[in-house]
Protein backbone atom coordinates (compact mmCIF):
# COMPACT_ATOMS: atom_id res chain seq x y z
CA UNK A 1 0.00 0.00 0.00
CA UNK A 2 1.18 3.31 -0.75
CA UNK A 3 0.92 5.95 1.58
CA UNK A 4 1.23 9.61 -0.50
CA UNK A 5 2.07 12.75 1.45
CA UNK A 6 -0.32 15.13 0.70
CA UNK A 7 0.17 19.20 0.88
CA UNK A 8 -3.22 20.85 1.06
CA UNK A 9 -3.74 24.01 -0.10
CA UNK A 10 -3.87 26.47 2.92
CA UNK A 11 -7.48 27.40 3.15
CA UNK A 12 -8.02 31.00 4.83
CA UNK A 13 -11.64 30.19 4.59
CA UNK A 14 -13.02 26.92 5.64
CA UNK A 15 -16.37 25.84 4.18
CA UNK A 16 -18.12 29.56 3.63
CA UNK A 17 -21.89 28.96 3.27
CA UNK A 18 -22.72 32.47 4.31
CA UNK A 19 -25.75 33.90 2.50
CA UNK A 20 -23.41 36.54 0.68
CA UNK A 21 -21.38 34.67 -0.62
CA UNK A 22 -24.05 31.97 -1.61
CA UNK A 23 -25.64 34.65 -3.69
CA UNK A 24 -22.42 35.79 -5.35
CA UNK A 25 -21.65 32.21 -6.36
CA UNK A 26 -24.80 31.97 -7.72
CA UNK A 27 -24.45 34.74 -10.01
CA UNK A 28 -21.28 33.93 -11.18
CA UNK A 29 -23.10 30.27 -12.60
CA UNK A 30 -25.74 32.48 -13.79
CA UNK A 31 -23.21 34.75 -15.45
CA UNK A 32 -21.26 31.61 -16.71
CA UNK A 33 -24.11 30.36 -18.61
CA UNK A 34 -24.19 33.45 -20.20
CA UNK A 35 -20.54 32.96 -21.70
CA UNK A 36 -19.22 34.68 -19.28
CA UNK A 37 -15.35 33.45 -19.22
CA UNK A 38 -14.29 36.50 -16.72
CA UNK A 39 -16.84 35.16 -14.26
CA UNK A 40 -15.75 31.65 -14.72
CA UNK A 41 -12.15 32.81 -13.82
CA UNK A 42 -13.45 34.05 -10.38
CA UNK A 43 -15.17 30.72 -9.45
CA UNK A 44 -12.03 28.97 -10.47
CA UNK A 45 -10.09 30.77 -8.22
CA UNK A 46 -12.80 30.91 -5.41
CA UNK A 47 -13.02 27.14 -5.47
CA UNK A 48 -9.38 26.13 -6.72
CA UNK A 49 -8.06 25.64 -3.43
CA UNK A 50 -10.82 23.77 -2.11
CA UNK A 51 -11.57 21.76 -5.05
CA UNK A 52 -7.66 20.79 -4.69
CA UNK A 53 -7.85 19.64 -1.28
CA UNK A 54 -11.13 17.62 -1.60
CA UNK A 55 -9.99 15.87 -4.39
CA UNK A 56 -6.42 15.17 -2.78
CA UNK A 57 -8.24 13.65 0.33
CA UNK A 58 -10.61 11.94 -1.60
CA UNK A 59 -8.55 10.29 -4.57
CA UNK A 60 -4.99 10.25 -2.82
CA UNK A 61 -3.47 10.91 -6.26
CA UNK A 62 -2.07 14.29 -6.70
CA UNK A 63 -1.68 13.49 -10.56
CA UNK A 64 -4.99 13.57 -11.05
CA UNK A 65 -5.99 17.13 -9.15
CA UNK A 66 -5.64 19.69 -11.50
CA UNK A 67 -6.96 17.49 -14.45
CA UNK A 68 -10.35 16.64 -12.26
CA UNK A 69 -10.71 20.20 -11.26
CA UNK A 70 -10.37 21.26 -14.84
CA UNK A 71 -12.85 18.78 -15.60
CA UNK A 72 -15.20 19.94 -13.17
CA UNK A 73 -14.95 23.16 -14.08
CA UNK A 74 -15.06 22.24 -17.66
CA UNK A 75 -18.75 20.60 -16.85
CA UNK A 76 -19.63 23.98 -14.87
CA UNK A 77 -18.79 26.26 -18.00
CA UNK A 78 -21.25 23.86 -20.06
CA UNK A 79 -24.08 23.42 -17.79
CA UNK A 80 -24.36 26.18 -16.02
CA UNK A 81 -27.86 26.49 -17.35
CA UNK A 82 -28.72 23.51 -15.73
CA UNK A 83 -27.86 25.04 -12.13
CA UNK A 84 -31.56 25.16 -10.41
CA UNK A 85 -30.73 26.58 -7.42
CA UNK A 86 -32.94 23.88 -5.36
CA UNK A 87 -29.24 23.43 -3.58
CA UNK A 88 -25.95 25.53 -3.00
CA UNK A 89 -23.56 26.33 -5.54
CA UNK A 90 -21.18 25.02 -3.55
CA UNK A 91 -22.78 21.38 -2.96
CA UNK A 92 -23.75 21.23 -6.79
CA UNK A 93 -19.89 21.93 -7.88
CA UNK A 94 -19.20 19.73 -4.90
CA UNK A 95 -21.53 16.94 -6.19
CA UNK A 96 -19.69 17.40 -10.40
CA UNK A 97 -16.23 17.30 -8.19
CA UNK A 98 -16.74 14.04 -6.55
CA UNK A 99 -18.12 12.24 -9.47
CA UNK A 100 -14.99 13.86 -11.78
CA UNK A 101 -13.01 12.27 -9.04
CA UNK A 102 -14.60 8.89 -8.64
CA UNK A 103 -14.35 8.65 -12.68
CA UNK A 104 -10.62 9.50 -12.40
CA UNK A 105 -9.74 7.00 -9.42
CA UNK A 106 -11.72 4.09 -11.00
CA UNK A 107 -10.00 4.86 -14.36
CA UNK A 108 -6.63 4.85 -12.70
CA UNK A 109 -6.71 3.25 -9.20
CA UNK A 110 -6.69 -0.19 -7.66
CA UNK A 111 -10.12 -2.29 -8.54
CA UNK A 112 -10.78 -3.60 -5.17
CA UNK A 113 -10.95 -0.77 -2.96
CA UNK A 114 -14.73 0.10 -3.87
CA UNK A 115 -15.47 -2.64 -1.73
CA UNK A 116 -14.32 -1.45 1.38
CA UNK A 117 -17.75 0.42 1.85
CA UNK A 118 -19.15 -3.05 3.11
CA UNK A 119 -16.33 -3.83 5.26
CA UNK A 120 -16.21 -3.19 9.01
CA UNK A 121 -13.46 -2.13 11.26
CA UNK A 122 -12.95 -5.81 12.44
CA UNK A 123 -12.43 -7.28 9.39
CA UNK A 124 -9.77 -9.29 8.60
CA UNK A 125 -8.90 -6.72 5.48
CA UNK A 126 -8.16 -3.86 8.10
CA UNK A 127 -5.96 -5.67 10.81
CA UNK A 128 -3.89 -7.29 8.30
CA UNK A 129 -3.35 -3.30 6.69
CA UNK A 130 -3.22 -2.15 10.05
CA UNK A 131 -0.21 -3.96 10.77
CA UNK A 132 1.12 -2.19 7.80
CA UNK A 133 0.34 1.15 8.84
CA UNK A 134 2.04 0.69 11.52
CA UNK A 135 5.40 0.74 9.52
CA UNK A 136 4.73 3.89 8.22
CA UNK A 137 6.12 7.48 8.77
CA UNK A 138 3.43 8.27 10.96
CA UNK A 139 4.17 12.09 11.32
CA UNK A 140 0.35 12.66 9.65
CA UNK A 141 -1.27 9.52 10.80
CA UNK A 142 -4.25 10.82 9.22
CA UNK A 143 -2.89 10.82 6.40
CA UNK A 144 -2.27 7.11 6.17
CA UNK A 145 -5.32 6.19 7.87
CA UNK A 146 -7.10 7.43 4.92
CA UNK A 147 -5.81 5.36 3.00
CA UNK A 148 -7.30 2.58 4.79
CA UNK A 149 -10.89 3.80 3.49
CA UNK A 150 -12.84 3.76 0.20
CA UNK A 151 -13.38 7.13 -1.72
CA UNK A 152 -16.66 7.66 -0.79
CA UNK A 153 -15.66 6.88 2.74
CA UNK A 154 -13.00 9.47 2.71
CA UNK A 155 -15.48 12.02 0.61
CA UNK A 156 -17.87 11.02 3.69
CA UNK A 157 -15.23 12.17 6.39
CA UNK A 158 -14.06 15.43 4.80
CA UNK A 159 -17.11 16.80 3.07
CA UNK A 160 -18.64 16.50 7.19
CA UNK A 161 -15.45 17.97 8.52
CA UNK A 162 -13.90 20.05 6.81
CA UNK A 163 -16.69 21.19 4.42
CA UNK A 164 -19.22 21.37 7.20
CA UNK A 165 -21.81 19.25 5.73
CA UNK A 166 -24.85 18.38 6.77
CA UNK A 167 -25.35 14.33 5.75
CA UNK A 168 -28.65 15.17 3.90
CA UNK A 169 -26.67 17.95 1.48
CA UNK A 170 -24.25 14.90 1.44
CA UNK A 171 -26.23 12.46 0.22
CA UNK A 172 -27.71 15.30 -2.05
CA UNK A 173 -24.08 15.56 -3.25
CA UNK A 174 -23.24 12.13 -3.34
CA UNK A 175 -26.46 11.26 -4.88
CA UNK A 176 -27.37 8.23 -2.33
CA UNK A 177 -29.93 7.75 0.70
CA UNK A 178 -29.42 9.79 4.01
CA UNK A 179 -28.57 6.11 5.94
CA UNK A 180 -25.93 5.54 3.42
CA UNK A 181 -23.79 8.96 4.91
CA UNK A 182 -24.25 7.63 7.69
CA UNK A 183 -23.23 4.08 7.18
CA UNK A 184 -20.16 5.19 5.17
CA UNK A 185 -19.05 7.45 8.34
CA UNK A 186 -20.12 4.95 10.84
CA UNK A 187 -17.39 2.42 9.15
CA UNK A 188 -14.69 5.23 8.44
CA UNK A 189 -14.99 6.25 12.03
CA UNK A 190 -14.34 2.81 13.10
CA UNK A 191 -11.40 2.45 11.09
CA UNK A 192 -9.93 5.74 12.08
CA UNK A 193 -10.34 4.84 15.51
CA UNK A 194 -8.48 2.09 15.31
CA UNK A 195 -5.04 4.03 13.75
CA UNK A 196 -5.62 6.73 15.86
CA UNK A 197 -5.37 4.17 18.97
CA UNK A 198 -2.75 2.71 17.36
CA UNK A 199 -0.87 5.68 17.42
CA UNK A 200 -1.48 7.20 20.44
CA UNK B 1 -34.58 11.84 10.90
CA UNK B 2 -36.77 8.98 11.59
CA UNK B 3 -38.38 9.05 15.67
CA UNK B 4 -36.23 7.03 17.54
CA UNK B 5 -38.01 4.49 19.48
CA UNK B 6 -38.02 3.02 23.01
CA UNK B 7 -35.52 0.10 22.16
CA UNK B 8 -32.36 1.47 24.39
CA UNK B 9 -30.03 -0.31 22.22
CA UNK B 10 -31.61 1.05 18.49
CA UNK B 11 -31.47 4.53 20.42
CA UNK B 12 -28.19 4.25 21.20
CA UNK B 13 -27.62 2.89 17.88
CA UNK B 14 -29.38 5.98 15.76
CA UNK B 15 -27.67 8.47 18.42
CA UNK B 16 -24.23 7.10 17.37
CA UNK B 17 -24.53 7.37 13.95
CA UNK B 18 -25.63 11.46 14.21
CA UNK B 19 -22.30 11.85 16.25
CA UNK B 20 -20.54 13.01 13.51
CA UNK B 21 -22.81 16.05 12.45
CA UNK B 22 -23.47 17.07 16.00
CA UNK B 23 -19.35 17.66 15.93
CA UNK B 24 -19.59 19.73 12.94
CA UNK B 25 -22.98 22.06 14.48
CA UNK B 26 -25.07 20.84 11.23
CA UNK B 27 -27.56 18.74 13.32
CA UNK B 28 -31.11 20.49 13.32
CA UNK B 29 -32.70 21.06 16.29
CA UNK B 30 -34.91 18.07 16.88
CA UNK B 31 -32.03 15.67 16.01
CA UNK B 32 -29.85 18.29 18.27
CA UNK B 33 -32.27 17.69 21.51
CA UNK B 34 -32.37 14.30 20.68
CA UNK B 35 -28.18 13.64 20.81
CA UNK B 36 -27.60 16.09 23.71
CA UNK B 37 -30.40 14.10 25.91
CA UNK B 38 -29.12 10.95 24.80
CA UNK B 39 -25.48 12.76 25.67
CA UNK B 40 -26.48 12.96 29.43
CA UNK B 41 -26.79 9.21 29.87
CA UNK B 42 -24.36 7.12 27.42
CA UNK B 43 -20.96 6.55 27.98
CA UNK B 44 -19.88 5.34 25.51
CA UNK B 45 -20.99 7.93 23.29
CA UNK B 46 -19.43 10.80 25.22
CA UNK B 47 -15.91 8.75 24.27
CA UNK B 48 -17.09 8.62 20.95
CA UNK B 49 -17.81 11.72 20.91
CA UNK B 50 -14.02 12.92 21.95
CA UNK B 51 -12.99 10.53 19.69
CA UNK B 52 -14.70 12.17 16.80
CA UNK B 53 -13.69 15.74 17.93
CA UNK B 54 -9.89 14.76 17.32
CA UNK B 55 -10.53 13.38 14.45
CA UNK B 56 -12.51 16.46 13.52
CA UNK B 57 -9.86 18.87 14.49
CA UNK B 58 -7.08 16.87 12.39
CA UNK B 59 -8.93 16.69 9.07
CA UNK B 60 -9.59 20.16 9.31
CA UNK B 61 -5.15 20.94 9.78
CA UNK B 62 -3.72 21.64 7.02
CA UNK B 63 -0.29 21.12 5.42
CA UNK B 64 2.10 24.01 3.32
CA UNK B 65 0.99 24.42 -0.20
CA UNK B 66 3.11 24.57 -3.41
CA UNK B 67 0.46 27.29 -4.56
CA UNK B 68 2.21 26.21 -8.53
CA UNK B 69 -0.94 24.88 -9.44
CA UNK B 70 -2.87 27.81 -9.52
CA UNK B 71 -1.96 28.94 -13.20
CA UNK B 72 -4.15 26.03 -14.85
CA UNK B 73 -7.03 27.74 -15.78
CA UNK B 74 -4.95 28.68 -18.81
CA UNK B 75 -5.17 25.05 -19.45
CA UNK B 76 -9.32 25.34 -19.16
CA UNK B 77 -9.45 28.57 -21.17
CA UNK B 78 -7.06 26.48 -23.93
CA UNK B 79 -10.05 24.14 -23.89
CA UNK B 80 -12.94 25.99 -24.28
CA UNK B 81 -11.60 27.94 -27.46
CA UNK B 82 -10.66 24.82 -28.60
CA UNK B 83 -14.40 23.42 -27.88
CA UNK B 84 -15.24 26.79 -30.10
CA UNK B 85 -13.14 26.66 -32.90
CA UNK B 86 -14.21 22.78 -33.33
CA UNK B 87 -18.33 23.75 -33.36
CA UNK B 88 -17.24 26.48 -35.80
CA UNK B 89 -15.81 24.16 -38.24
CA UNK B 90 -18.25 21.45 -37.96
CA UNK B 91 -21.25 23.62 -37.58
CA UNK B 92 -24.99 23.40 -37.39
CA UNK B 93 -27.56 23.29 -35.23
CA UNK B 94 -26.33 22.99 -32.24
CA UNK B 95 -26.28 26.21 -29.72
CA UNK B 96 -22.73 26.85 -28.15
CA UNK B 97 -21.68 24.80 -25.43
CA UNK B 98 -25.07 24.33 -23.87
CA UNK B 99 -25.61 28.23 -22.98
CA UNK B 100 -29.62 28.79 -22.56
CA UNK B 101 -29.41 32.46 -22.78
CA UNK B 102 -27.01 32.49 -25.98
CA UNK B 103 -28.33 30.00 -28.33
CA UNK B 104 -26.07 30.21 -31.16
CA UNK B 105 -26.35 28.24 -34.02
CA UNK B 106 -24.02 25.97 -35.17
CA UNK B 107 -24.30 23.27 -38.27
CA UNK B 108 -23.07 19.31 -38.74
CA UNK B 109 -24.55 17.76 -42.14
CA UNK B 110 -25.02 15.18 -40.73
CA UNK B 111 -28.09 15.98 -37.69
CA UNK B 112 -29.87 17.96 -40.14
CA UNK B 113 -33.03 15.55 -40.12
CA UNK B 114 -32.91 15.66 -35.90
CA UNK B 115 -31.99 19.37 -35.73
CA UNK B 116 -35.04 20.19 -38.82
CA UNK B 117 -37.40 18.65 -36.75
CA UNK B 118 -36.32 20.24 -33.67
CA UNK B 119 -36.41 23.63 -35.36
CA UNK B 120 -39.84 22.98 -36.35
CA UNK B 121 -40.67 22.03 -32.71
CA UNK B 122 -39.16 25.20 -31.73
CA UNK B 123 -41.12 27.48 -34.08
CA UNK B 124 -44.73 25.75 -33.41
CA UNK B 125 -44.61 24.90 -29.58
CA UNK B 126 -43.89 28.43 -28.69
CA UNK B 127 -46.66 29.71 -30.54
CA UNK B 128 -48.76 27.17 -29.26
CA UNK B 129 -48.34 28.01 -25.84
CA UNK B 130 -48.66 31.92 -27.03
CA UNK B 131 -51.61 31.28 -28.56
CA UNK B 132 -53.49 34.00 -28.96
CA UNK B 133 -57.49 34.28 -28.35
CA UNK B 134 -58.52 33.85 -32.28
CA UNK B 135 -61.98 35.28 -33.33
CA UNK B 136 -63.69 31.66 -34.10
CA UNK B 137 -63.14 29.37 -31.96
CA UNK B 138 -62.64 26.45 -34.72
CA UNK B 139 -61.76 26.12 -37.85
CA UNK B 140 -62.92 24.12 -40.72
CA UNK B 141 -61.28 22.78 -43.63
CA UNK B 142 -62.32 24.77 -46.20
CA UNK B 143 -61.39 27.71 -44.03
CA UNK B 144 -57.95 28.73 -45.50
CA UNK B 145 -57.96 32.13 -45.05
CA UNK B 146 -55.12 32.56 -42.81
CA UNK B 147 -53.05 29.32 -45.81
CA UNK B 148 -53.72 31.90 -48.12
CA UNK B 149 -52.25 34.79 -46.44
CA UNK B 150 -48.62 32.67 -46.38
CA UNK B 151 -49.14 31.11 -49.68
CA UNK B 152 -45.96 32.15 -50.77
CA UNK B 153 -43.79 32.42 -47.45
CA UNK B 154 -41.45 30.39 -46.69
CA UNK B 155 -39.63 30.11 -43.07
CA UNK B 156 -35.82 30.25 -43.67
CA UNK B 157 -32.45 29.40 -41.59
CA UNK B 158 -29.44 29.84 -43.09
CA UNK B 159 -26.00 28.57 -41.97
CA UNK B 160 -23.88 30.02 -39.41
CA UNK B 161 -21.41 31.50 -41.80
CA UNK B 162 -23.50 32.56 -44.64
CA UNK B 163 -22.45 35.97 -45.84
CA UNK B 164 -24.91 38.66 -46.59
CA UNK B 165 -23.96 38.46 -50.34
CA UNK B 166 -24.14 34.54 -50.63
CA UNK B 167 -27.51 35.13 -48.51
CA UNK B 168 -28.40 37.40 -51.49
CA UNK B 169 -27.93 35.18 -54.03
CA UNK B 170 -30.07 32.61 -52.42
CA UNK B 171 -32.83 35.06 -52.09
CA UNK B 172 -32.75 35.53 -56.07
CA UNK B 173 -32.33 31.93 -56.86
CA UNK B 174 -35.88 32.00 -55.88
CA UNK B 175 -36.91 35.61 -56.39
CA UNK B 176 -37.66 35.98 -52.84
CA UNK B 177 -36.93 38.93 -50.48
CA UNK B 178 -37.07 39.24 -46.59
CA UNK B 179 -40.04 40.16 -45.33
CA UNK B 180 -39.65 38.88 -41.59
CA UNK B 181 -36.99 37.80 -38.97
CA UNK B 182 -34.82 37.32 -38.39
CA UNK B 183 -35.97 36.00 -35.27
CA UNK B 184 -34.41 34.50 -31.54
CA UNK B 185 -34.42 31.20 -33.39
CA UNK B 186 -32.30 32.91 -36.21
CA UNK B 187 -35.36 32.53 -38.87
CA UNK B 188 -36.16 34.40 -41.53
CA UNK B 189 -39.69 35.06 -43.54
CA UNK B 190 -39.22 35.31 -47.58
CA UNK B 191 -41.85 36.09 -49.46
CA UNK B 192 -41.69 34.56 -52.94
CA UNK B 193 -43.22 37.06 -55.31
CA UNK B 194 -43.55 35.46 -58.89
CA UNK B 195 -45.27 32.52 -56.58
CA UNK B 196 -48.77 32.60 -56.30
CA UNK B 197 -49.52 28.85 -56.02
CA UNK B 198 -48.44 26.23 -53.27
CA UNK B 199 -46.76 24.11 -55.96
CA UNK B 200 -44.39 26.57 -57.33
CA UNK B 201 -43.60 27.79 -53.43
CA UNK B 202 -43.16 23.94 -53.03
CA UNK B 203 -40.82 23.99 -55.63
CA UNK B 204 -38.94 26.97 -54.51
CA UNK B 205 -38.31 25.49 -50.81
CA UNK B 206 -36.90 22.56 -51.94
CA UNK B 207 -34.29 24.42 -54.15
CA UNK B 208 -33.60 25.99 -51.14
CA UNK B 209 -33.43 22.48 -49.24
CA UNK B 210 -30.43 21.46 -51.84
CA UNK B 211 -28.69 24.64 -51.26
CA UNK B 212 -25.72 23.93 -48.73
CA UNK B 213 -25.80 27.49 -47.06
CA UNK B 214 -29.60 27.24 -46.26
CA UNK B 215 -30.28 24.88 -42.81
CA UNK B 216 -33.97 24.73 -42.84
CA UNK B 217 -36.93 25.77 -44.93
CA UNK B 218 -40.55 25.17 -45.25
CA UNK B 219 -43.81 26.94 -46.13
CA UNK B 220 -45.24 29.38 -43.67
CA UNK B 221 -48.55 27.57 -43.47
CA UNK B 222 -47.06 24.21 -42.89
CA UNK B 223 -45.71 25.47 -39.80
CA UNK B 224 -49.41 27.24 -38.67
CA UNK B 225 -51.93 25.45 -36.43
CA UNK B 226 -55.70 26.98 -36.38
CA UNK B 227 -56.08 30.37 -35.47
CA UNK B 228 -51.91 30.69 -35.10
CA UNK B 229 -50.88 34.55 -36.29
CA UNK B 230 -47.33 35.75 -37.01
CA UNK B 231 -47.02 36.94 -33.61
CA UNK B 232 -49.15 34.31 -31.78
CA UNK B 233 -45.99 31.87 -33.69
CA UNK B 234 -43.32 34.62 -32.30
CA UNK B 235 -41.66 34.62 -35.67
Amino acid sequence: MVVLKMNFPRITVLANNSTGQTNKDADLILRISNADEKALEMLYRHYYARLFRFIARITRQEDIIDEVINEVMYVIWKKACTYNHQCQPSTWIFGIAYNKARQAYTNSSNPFEESLDDLDSDSSFFEQNNCEIQQFETDNWLESALDTLSLDQRAVIELTYFQGLHYSEIAELMDCPENTVKTRMHHARKKLASVLNSNQ
Amino acid sequence: MKHLNNNPYSTHHDISLLLPWYVNNTLRSAELQNVENHLKVCLTCKRELLALRKLSVAVQQEGSFDSAALASFSHLKNRIHATDNENKSTAIFISKPTHGATNRFAVKASFSFALAAALVLALVIPGYVNIKQPTNDFRTLSNSDIAKSHNNEIRVVFANDVTKQQMETILSDVHGKIVGGPTEQSVYTIQITTATSKKEVLARVEKLRQNPNVIFAEPAYALLSSGQTDQGTNL
